[in-house]
This record gives C-alpha cells, structure tokens and sequence, in this order.
C-alpha cells in the first residue's frame, strides 16, 4: 500500500469480508489493488465468489467488515465512473435497444435528446444500427452484450466490471466480442475487471489474472502478469499458448 | 383473431336466432331484428343510453378505484419483504373468495347507495390487479435490478424505468381476466335497490313488465359493455406488453 500513491489507486478491496448470510463470508480479509489502466481477469472454478468481487467493486454490496475504495475513497454505492455488464438480463427487456443505452443517460439527467443522439452514435460505434428498434428479446446474445456495453460505456465510464459477458454466446461471436472489448479498452484506455470461465478469454483481456484456487470464502489469489503487457495477444503465437498453459497449472487443472 | 372469422360467427349467431325465433314463435324470444329495432330506438330515444352510460361510470370509476389502490401496494409488497411476508397469505386467502358474497355485508356498511356498489366492483378489480402485478413485479431479476442500479438509479428511477414499465401491461391482464365478471357483479348489484343502470333496465324494467324485446336490448347492451371492456383491455395488453413477445 505504501508504495502507491493515491492517485494512482483506482479500486482496491482492503481487508474486506462479506456474506450473503451471517456467518457464512463469501470473501473473507481480502485484499486487492486495481490501478488506473489496468485490465484484469479473475479465473476460478464456479461458486468460488467471483462475482461476489465485482459486486464489491461496483458497490452493490457493502463489506461487513473492511472498506472498498475508489480514488482513495470508501465506496458506499454505485459510482458513475464504474460501469457493469452482466451475463445475462442486464437489460431492461421493455426497452427497445436504443432506450436501453439511453437509460443510464437518463437517470443522470442528460436531455433527452441529447441522450438519444449519444445513444444513436454508441450503435453505430458498435455496429449494431440496425437493431435500435427492437427489444432484447428479439436480439442475437452478442447484439444483446453490444447493446450493454453501448450503454455502459455512454456514460464515459471509465472503469468496466464485465461479469462472464460473453458466456452465453456462439464462440465466433465470443472471438468477435472479445476483438471489440480489447480494442475499445484500448482506444478509451478503461480500467477493466473481466470474471470469466475462459482461459484464452482471460489472457486476451487481462493484463493481469486473478487466479482463485479455493471454494468461497476467497481469502486470497495468486497473480500472474500477461507476457502481451499492451499488445494484442495473438492465439497463434507460441507465447499465447505458454501463458495459457501455465494459467491452467495455476487453476490445478488438468 | 381475425375481422372475417368474427364477422361469419355474428351473422351465424344471428341466423340461428332468426330461424329459432321464426320457427318457434314465442313472445319471449323475438327475432333479432324486432331486438335491434328496439335496441336503437330505446338507444336514442329511450332510456337505455342512460342506463348504458350509468352503468359504464360505475366500472370506471370501480377500475380506477381498484387499480390505483391494487398496483402501488403490489409494487411497494414486491421490494418490501416484511409487507409481502404479510400480505401474501392474506390475499391468497381472500383472492378466490368471489366477491359478489359481500354484497349484503356492504350493503349493511355502506347502505343501498351508488358507493356500496361501486366499492363490491372495485373489489373484485383490486384482487385480480393486485396478484397479477404482485407476480410480475416479483418476476423482475435480481441481475435486472442490479444493473439499473449500477448506473446509478434511485428509488424513484426504479419505479419509472422498472416497476411502472413491468406494471402496466400486468394492469392491462388483470383487467382484461376481470372484465366478465365486474359486469356480471354489477348486473346483479344493479337488479334491487336502483333505478339506473343495465342490471336496473334489464330486471325491473323490461323482464319486470314482461318487455321481452327490451330485455333483449339490455342484454345486448351489457354484452356489448363487457366486449368493448375485453377488446380494449386486450388491445393494451399487446401493445404495451410487445417486448414480452419472443
């Protein structure tokens, strides 16, 4: 802690425990340091509290004990700089794609029609134009996961918690998700914190990896730097393919 | 359902009422266009427009009532757990009661006045609202609620971008399931005690003074009441509820 400085801490997590139910914590004296810029992955088998991190993050659930901070300040809520994207049902399914993206605009008080051209310039942005109109329901799981990054990233947040976002979808549309969100990460320079089953997917978005060997409660995880520190990682150099291997060493799988 | 389909059903309704009346020659069933011909002259001329327009004002005013009391105590029972927890068994227990077995009840409370049976109507609406937007309001995922809240949302956006949006075409199925039988309570709280509505003019009027054509006005009156309410209630599902279509 004392050899950052507070400025450069964008989110940490200090000692913090947190249950859904009394006496049973999910995350226990957990510690852990995000700075501005970073992307990290978090890997670990189901049920671990993976999610529960973010949660924290995005301060939706407050710790029982230690304190989450963003820019050196305890975190007692949502914050308009950290955006979520969920796996699933993140949308609102009675709003067409178009007011889905405009929503977060909306409740941060930006005119209406201010809203909507901003919305309208996140659809072109993510090439998703065409479905403006429609509601969640009749979209394809990547438009779907498109329109919640549109809606997330209208806001100019600049750090992203993306929950298993692209899990749910065919895996050419992973690949072609997984491109966007590192090339937007890169042109808008986001701190990003990615919760994924993927291996491959966690060392093409992250930078840093999180890997959590233990069932919840999660009381720590082991680190490991990415060899790509900036570049695009690429599936067919041998280096990927090392890195991934040693990820699954990590993770004790086979 | 389609113009033609009901179209062909009408005029076979007809018809078979036309041959029955011929055929069997009664004074209690006349042919159904001694029916219309008194069904428009009574409209115009008559009484029947006002009774019609009567009996309209109560299950309004009934819906209103009903709604604006059912959907924000459904909403507000959905986020509050102690409330539901003590809620829910009493309308589980209330629900499937019909409501019409309170009529003497409120009668004795409230008098044989105007209030008494609009109060029996809004009843019966503020049940069937009340489960059905409980239930969708209920519905909503936790995933959903956190990702509104994430950006940001208070209490007052989650009831306008959540909790209204999800509401409305609930409103809408619940009005539409309680349609027949708001009309048919009215109809029997109308039968005593009155001397305006469709229940008044069909019983005391018309069946009272052996009036078999006027009868069959009311009836046609109050049937096109009930559809109109079914129609337009049905409408509003679908069209409010559209993003609910897969």
């Amino acid at each position: 802690m004392a050899t950052i400085s507070p400025e450069a801490v964008s989110l940490a997590l200090e000692q913090v425990t947190f249950g859904y139910k009394p006496n049973q914590p999910i995350v226990r004296d957990f510690t852990w340091r995000i700075e501005r810029g970073e992307s990290w992955s978090i890997l670990g088998p189901s049920g671990s509290g993976k999610s529960t991190l973010l949660y924290l993050l995005a301060g939706l659930r407050q710790p029982e004990a230690g304190r989450v901070c963003f820019r050196d300040r305890p975190l007692n809520g949502p914050n308009r700089d950290v955006g979520l994207v969920l796996q699933d049902y993140g949308l609102l399914p009675w709003f067409t794609a178009h007011d889905n993206i405009q929503l977060g605009l909306k409740i941060r008080g930006v005119p209406p029609g201010q809203a909507r051209q901003i919305a309208s310039e996140w659809l072109e942005r993510l090439h998703i134009e065409h479905v403006g109109d429609q509601y969640p329901s009749q979209l394809s799981g990547g438009q779907r996961q498109r329109v919640a990054l549109a809606r997330v990233l209208a806001l100019q947040t600049r750090v992203v918690l993306l929950d298993e976002p692209f899990s749910s979808v065919d895996e050419l549309t992973r690949e072609r998700l997984q491109q966007l969100m590192w090339e937007l990460k890169h042109e808008l320079g986001l701190t990003t914190v990615l919760v994924t089953h993927s291996v491959e997917e966690a060392v093409i978005l992250g930078n840093n990896l999180l890997i959590i060997t233990e069932h919840a409660p999660i009381t720590r995880g082991e680190v490991l730097r990415s060899p790509f520190n900036g570049e695009r990682p690429n599936r067919g150099d041998p280096r990927f393919a090392a890195f991934c291997a040693e990820v699954r060493n990590a993770l004790e799988l086979p | 359902m389609s113009k033609r389909a009901l179209a062909i059903d009408l005029i076979v309704l007809l018809a078979v009422w036309f041959v029955a009346a011929e055929a069997l020659d009664l004074r209690m069933l006349p042919s159904p266009l001694q029916v219309l011909e008194v069904f428009w002259s009574e409209l115009t001329e008559g009484k029947l427009g006002m009774h019609l327009l009567i009996s309209t004002r109560r299950i309004l005013i009934s819906t209103a009532l009903g709604v604006a009391l059912a959907a924000p105590l459904a909403i507000v029972a959905a986020q509050l757990q102690l409330l539901d927890r003590f809620l829910t068994p009493l309308m589980y227990f209330l629900y499937p009661v019909p409501k019409v077995v309170f009529l003497p009840v409120i009668l004795v409370f409230l008098g044989l006045t105007d209030t008494s049976r609009v109060f029996l109507i809004t009843l019966i609406i503020f049940f069937q609202v009340y489960v059905i937007v409980r239930d969708a309001a209920g519905q909503v995922r936790p995933e959903t609620l956190d990702s509104v809240y994430s950006l940001g949302a208070s209490r007052w956006h989650m009831l306008r971008y959540v909790y209204i949006p999800v509401t409305i075409p609930a409103i809408m199925t619940a009005l539409k399931i309680s349609a027949g039988t708001a009309i048919a309570v009215l109809f029997i709280a109308e039968s005593f005690a009155t001397t305006t509505g469709l229940g008044y003019y069909i019983m005391i009027e018309s069946w009272g003074r052996v009036a078999y054509a006027n009868m069959y006005a009311g009836i046609l009156a109050i049937s096109l009441l009930g559809s109109i309410l079914f129609l337009v209630t049905s409408f509003l599902e679908r069209r409010l509820g559209r993003w609910r279509e897969r």
